[in-house]
């Protein structure tokens, strides 16, 4: 018969264990969650317009508006004045472009791991997602300095 | 005799061997794709800086302001949006087995999920390109 025997503290009962909870980690799996929803639902639809339709001169969209000869710069810059004014579109901008970018840096992230550049971890956490926060005040402070 | 006793376990140093090679990612294609999918983040981050750019010339006044049309920009946007609705169909196809939602004792399936998901961005994408046509027009 055998004499081995686990050790005493692989026999408690798992409420005795003290796991501590990765906050930090689930706040930027949250941010990465919701960016990436943000980005799947709403992304495509502004390329498309701002980024592909309105450039060829197919449509009209704030900041690109057709005039008699291809784009009306001045046009275009009142109604992108005009729909910026606006509050709401601030926050929905905001949104729009700050929470993707945390998904960005999540993916960009784990590529980095998964590359296995050498980098530590956490200095590769830091850069990228220190580089979204950055990113997020940016977009304020351009909110901001619309008229 | 052959030993049927349990493996001498190894060293602590020699325990674990990270072996995977760089190059992981070019073994087989669903590596590739899994690859190809984490890396479409870098022209839909590239595309939302250079809408962060445009709207920052709008602080300098009219006079300031040139919209974004070259066909360099319309190429790069195109590429933007391949890989945009790339990070969409793979994003929504695995939200349904990622969203667990309780229905009683069971959950929704999977693929209602997904479907509901699929569903929202259209009604999205309908709402949203009817919003930058009418805002289009405000002066």
């Amino acid at each position: 018969m055998s004499n081995f025997s686990l050790p005493e503290t692989s026999r408690l009962p798992a409420t005795e264990h003290h796991y501590k909870p990765a906050r930090l980690h689930g706040l930027w799996w949250g941010l990465f969650a919701v960016g990436g929803m943000t980005a799947a639902l709403l992304v495509p639809v502004h390329i498309l317009f701002q980024g592909i339709l309105a450039p060829l001169g197919l449509v009209s969209v704030p900041g690109k508006v057709l005039g008699p000869n291809g784009l009306d710069p001045a046009a275009s810059y009142h109604s992108i004045a005009a729909a910026l004014a606006n509050p709401l579109v601030k926050l929905y901008v905001l949104a729009l472009i700050a929470l993707p970018l945390y998904h960005v840096a999540h993916r960009l992230l784990y590529v980095a791991i998964d590359l296995r550049l050498g980098l530590h971890r956490s200095l590769l956490a830091l850069l990228f997602y220190g580089g979204a926060v950055l990113g997020t005040l940016l977009t304020i402070a351009v909110l901001l300095s619309v008229p | 005799m052959i030993d049927v006793s349990e493996p001498r376990p190894r060293p602590f140093f020699l325990a674990y061997r990270p072996t995977l090679p760089r190059t992981w990612w070019m073994r087989n294609r669903r590596y590739a794709f899994f690859g190809l999918r984490e890396l479409t983040a870098i022209p839909v981050g590239a595309w939302l800086l250079s809408l962060l750019y445009e709207l920052w010339r709008v602080s300098d006044g009219p006079s300031g302001y040139t919209p974004s049309a070259s066909p360099l920009y319309i190429a790069f946007s195109i590429i933007c949006f391949a890989a945009a609705v790339l990070h969409s169909i793979t994003w929504l196809n695995l939200s349904g087995v990622i969203l667990r939602i309780k229905m009683g004792e069971k959950d929704v399936p999977p693929r209602t999920v997904t479907l509901a998901n699929y569903a929202q961005w259209v009604v999205v994408t309908v709402v949203v390109a009817a919003l930058l046509i009418w805002l289009g027009t405000w002066r």
